[in-house]
């Protein structure tokens, strides 16, 4: 496999991982959301021609990096390294909710075969909780 | 050897990208003189006039306007980068840091400030600095949190009494989200409203 096979394909992993992250986070009660960043945002409006074509052109030194709402992955031989922004639940412990949050990162990291760098964990907003 | 070969040029040298970026300005002395520039911006005034027209044009079509969704999906990352603030930094675990953002901080401050009956919190300022707000440091200090908190508070209430349960209030709700013990709260009571 050649350094450029290495990259995409580690790239492709990525990118299934930020969508598992993505969905067990938002699951994980008292997790109110994600909080958006303008490159999840425009990540999620970009054709996928158009980011074939980025990652194609990105330097070959250049670690992949994948975002989701309130998630930025990247990765550096097979470490990663996480942020996590959330909004919270009023109705529990923000700090706790954190903890969780960063050890279920950190499971699923782990599951998906990766070395953790680092899990941070941001919280943005504490807020009432949504309703049904 | 000249640069810029596959652009089109005008008689006189000029490149003709370079007489369209300057469209909108006045003729420089050189264009002034020069019948190419002269002859090309004429062409080229057109053009802008009706490239000009197509952008108005598309500014109003409501095919071209961006969806709801699109307008929510930008307001939502407007009011998150807003809360991407100074932060405070909580716990260190084995995995990482877990912190909170100096937005979201007085947001929980003011919302339990209004949990008391009488209570109306307005602004809420967060410092690491006995006396003064902190303008611009990358963190706040989590370890030695002082706040002033603005209060308007229903006539009738007794203020000594309600300020003490206020800064518990305060305290307890900051303490139970966060670990954070403050460490001084100001409070200002800046107007009285009628029940």
């Amino acid at each position: 496999m050649t350094s450029d096979q290495s990259l995409r394909a580690s790239a492709v992993d990525l990118e299934a991982l930020a969508d598992t992250l993505s969905d067990a986070l938002a699951a994980h009660p008292g997790v109110v959301r994600l909080e958006p960043t303008v490159r999840s945002v425009i990540d999620r409006w970009t054709p996928a021609a158009i980011d074939q074509m980025h990652r194609t052109l990105r330097p070959a030194a250049r670690p992949p990096v994948v975002a989701r709402d309130g998630l930025v992955l990247s990765m550096t031989d097979l470490v990663l390294t996480l942020q996590i922004d959330l909004a919270t639940d009023i109705r529990r412990s923000a700090l706790e909710l954190a903890q969780e949050a960063q050890d279920l990162a950190g499971r699923l990291v782990q599951d998906a075969g990766l070395t953790i760098g680092s899990i941070d964990v941001t919280i943005l907003a504490i807020e009432g909780a949504r309703t049904p | 050897m000249a640069l810029n070969e596959d652009q089109p040029r005008l008689g006189c040298g000029r490149i003709i990208d370079d007489v369209w970026a300057s469209i909108d300005q006045p003729p420089t002395v050189h264009e002034q003189t020069c019948p190419d520039c002269q002859s090309a911006r004429l062409a080229l005034h057109q053009l802008e006039a009706v490239a000009g027209s197509l952008r108005e044009r598309d500014r109003d079509d409501p095919a071209l306007q961006p969806g709801l969704r699109v307008k929510e999906a930008i307001m939502m990352v407007a009011r998150a980068e807003v809360r991407r603030s100074r932060r405070a930094p909580l716990a260190t675990t084995a995995l990482g840091v877990i912190d909170i953002s100096e937005q979201a901080l007085s947001g929980l401050i003011r919302f339990a400030a209004s949990t008391l009956p009488g209570v109306r919190a307005r602004r809420c300022t967060i410092s690491s600095t006995p006396g003064t707000p902190q303008s611009a440091p990358a963190a706040v200090d989590a370890g030695n949190v002082r706040i002033t908190l603005t209060v308007a508070i229903a006539s009738g209430v007794r203020i000594p009494a309600t300020m003490d349960l206020l800064r518990e209030r305060i305290n307890a709700v900051v303490q139970a989200q966060t670990s954070i013990t403050m460490q001084q709260i100001d409070i200002i009571v800046e107007d009285l409203y009628d029940f």
